[in-house]
């Protein structure tokens, strides 16, 4: 089995959910499939380099394709202004404004993208804080209050689409 | 502590991120607190349905056909490096042999193609002078111009666009099973860029599009040249070129240009 082989082997069971990491991370499926793409190929030039032999493969690939994720976002942060705390506080208005159908996925979808990408990191990534901080290039208060302002969004959405749903049966 | 801070920590507090200290203050507080150890107990259970909202989704997911199989593609092309860019020891012996193949493998395919017939060295000098960018629809049975023996050959000075955004076609070849077209896009501050998928250049005859192979392309100062094999065609077929968007450097693009011709 050659190199590629047997990287394509590791890497093919993994790419559904590694396309759906990206798409959460970045917010759309354009810039994550492109985001995948180069992530794989940096990933296939560094596969000797890979520790902990093949077990180790999907955790390794997934940090990688993180890594890839974070850098498109920081660049595209960049010319997003920073938040002030009004900004915060106008943001949790528009609770009001999202489908009320209970899904995880749109309720965090419909966040603004400063939101969804430490919500992503954190609770799909199990990232601690302080990474977070470091990957997005940003303060640790800014991730605790961006986090601490997307909770206060989300959870009425989502404990509203709970009831509903427990109330149906 | 005010109940504010302590709600806006309790984001940290969860994540484990607090010092002992800190953590020690929190659970103090939230002992003797009911609205914030109810805040914190709703917090706890929107961060546990997060988590599996997301991982659930993430675990259900299918990538599009077309993302797997470009990525599919790419990986073929990145493990087909050539040998000289995984091996840069043996570099400055080889450039020495091949530079002196390099100026004329530059002027015509047609030379290319001699040179590329004597053993070794040929094969060193097509390696050295390979172009900035280039496709191969199919790795497997690559198309180059080493593997092209034109029968038919049309010069050609057929242009498209003004003189700051311009394609020229140049030159058609046909062998037995292949067309090659040579065209040239001008404009100022034109890049190559390294993205294989997005200069790929359609060709659409009589009966519809025909199929490409490969395709190569060199950046010359404000000028790419581009070398582009196809399925062949009947002499005297009407064809269309269609040459997509060409970045241009520190942003912004030129084209897309449309030029037709007969073969």
């Amino acid at each position: 089995m050659t190199l590629e082989e047997r990287f394509f082997a590791l890497y093919k069971p993994e790419q559904n959910r590694l396309f759906r990491t990206a798409w959460a991370i970045l917010g759309n499926e354009a810039d994550a499939g492109d985001a995948l793409q180069e992530a794989t190929i940096r990933a296939y030039r560094a596969f000797n380099q890979l520790k902990g032999g093949e077990a180790a493969f999907p955790a390794w690939m997934r940090r990688i394709l993180v890594n890839t994720c974070t850098q498109i976002l920081r660049k595209r942060m960049k010319v997003i202004p920073v938040e002030r705390p009004e900004d915060l506080h106008e943001h949790g208005s528009t609770e009001i404004d999202l489908p009320m159908e209970g899904d995880v996925w749109d309720a965090v979808r419909s966040l603004d993208e400063r939101y969804r990408a430490v919500v992503v990191l954190r609770f799909l990534n199990d990232m601690q804080l302080e990474e977070i901080a470091a990957a997005l290039d940003i303060p640790l208060g800014t991730v605790k209050s961006r986090l601490h302002a997307a909770l206060k969004q989300l959870r009425n959405r989502l404990h509203a689409g709970g009831t509903e749903r427990r109330g149906a049966v | 502590m005010q109940c504010e801070q302590i709600q806006r920590d309790l984001v940290a507090y969860q994540a484990g991120s607090l010092s002992a200290q800190e953590r020690a203050t929190i659970e103090a507080h939230l002992s003797t607190c009911e609205a914030c150890a109810g805040e914190a107990a709703l917090m706890k259970e929107t961060s546990e349905l997060l988590t599996k909202g997301l991982k659930d989704w993430v675990n259900n997911g299918v990538c599009p056909p077309g993302v797997a199989e470009r990525i599919e593609l790419s990986l073929r092309q990145a493990s087909g490096r050539p040998w000289w860019q995984r091996w840069p020891a043996v570099v400055g012996v080889v450039a020495t042999v091949a530079a002196v193949f390099i100026v004329a493998i530059a002027t015509s395919p047609e030379v290319a193609h001699r040179v590329a017939s004597v053993p070794l060295l040929g094969a060193i000098a097509a390696q050295l002078a390979g172009p900035e960018l280039e496709l191969q629809v199919d790795p497997q049975k690559p198309v180059t111009a080493a593997l092209f023996k034109p029968t038919r050959t049309v010069d050609l000075s057929v242009t498209a666009g003004a003189d700051g955004a311009s394609l020229v076609v140049e030159r058609l070849s046909t062998d037995e099973k292949l067309l090659r077209v040579q065209y040239t896009v001008r404009g100022k501050g034109l890049v190559v860029g390294s993205d294989k998928l997005s200069l790929v250049p359609k060709l659409t005859g009589p009966e519809g599009p025909i199929a490409l192979h490969s395709y190569t392309a060199d950046q010359k100062g404000d000028e790419i040249r581009f070398v582009a094999y196809f399925d062949a065609v009947p002499a005297g077929s009407t064809l269309k070129l269609t040459v997509p968007l060409v970045d241009v450097e520190g942003g912004g693009a030129l084209g897309p240009w449309e030029v037709s011709f007969t073969n």
